[in-house]
């Protein structure tokens, strides 16, 4: 099964950001998904689309984003030409009991997106000519218990 | 997505210094947060962050607090957050910053 919505590319800039991320809710809202999963969608598309703005390129680049309904999921695919980089290679939970001074400040937007999706996958494959980072996240439309 | 946020600034009579927070702290806003909560923090003994005014928080949040809690600490002073509700508590308590802070539920609490 493929989701309904179509590819949509953007330049990966902040600038672009605020529209992404205007385009996905929206998808979102016409998928259904509940006010009440809105954030964890927020704070991982914030997560993703920062990861590929912040590192991905040398300067600027492409980002393709496709956002739509896939079964009982609402499902987001973002695919960028930049170095290859899988965000779930590591588990990036802060480990419990680790004095502050020692904790790393890095890991917390993964950490979210791992919690609050419900499945995710990384592949880096051609895709429109060139090899690509592919990273598909899927959350349900039901409420989930938080 | 909100790119504004306000601050208000506050002192207790029992020596807390408040920095109340309004609007989204996200990737577009961390960093004034930051500039603002680093400022208070080197200023002030005792910081606890009102976030009744926040309606969402993200990583780059969570990370901003992380930051100014080192800063604390290595400089000998307390430093929480008090009124997060609803998605901006659970973010706190998912991430284990709300322990971190040890983190009040209201201002009545410091």
């Amino acid at each position: 099964m493929r989701p309904s919505g179509d590819w949509k590319q953007y330049e990966a800039t902040d600038e672009m950001y605020v529209s992404m991320l205007e385009d996905i809710m929206s998808a979102a809202q016409k998928a259904g998904i509940p006010k009440t999963q809105e954030t964890r969608l927020t704070l991982g598309v914030e997560e993703m689309l920062g990861n590929i703005v912040d590192y991905a390129y040398e300067g600027h680049g492409p980002i393709w984003i496709r956002a739509g309904l896939e079964g009982d999921f609402f499902r987001l695919d973002f695919a960028d030409h930049g170095h290859p980089f899988n965000p779930l290679a590591k588990d990036m939970r802060h480990e419990e009991g680790l004095p502050v001074e020692e904790m790393e400040e890095g890991g917390f937007g993964i950490y979210f997106v791992r919690k609050y999706f419900d499945r995710m996958e990384y592949d880096y494959r051609d895709f429109q000519g060139k090899k690509a980072n592919v990273l598909s996240l899927w959350l349900k439309i039901a409420e989930s218990p938080s | 997505m909100g790119n504004e946020v306000a601050y208000k600034e506050e002192k207790l009579a029992n020596g807390w210094f408040i920095l109340g927070v309004q609007g989204q702290v996200n990737r577009l806003t961390a960093d004034g947060f930051y500039q603002k909560g680093e400022e208070v923090v080197s200023r002030e003994a005792r910081t606890a962050i009102d976030l009744s005014g926040v309606d969402y928080l993200s990583s780059a949040g969570i990370r901003v607090f992380l930051r100014l809690l080192k800063k604390a600490k290595k400089e000998g002073k307390e430093f929480t957050a008090v009124g997060a509700a609803g998605d901006v508590k659970s973010v706190l308590e998912d991430s284990n910053m709300a322990t971190l802070l040890h983190m009040r539920d209201t201002r009545d609490d410091l």
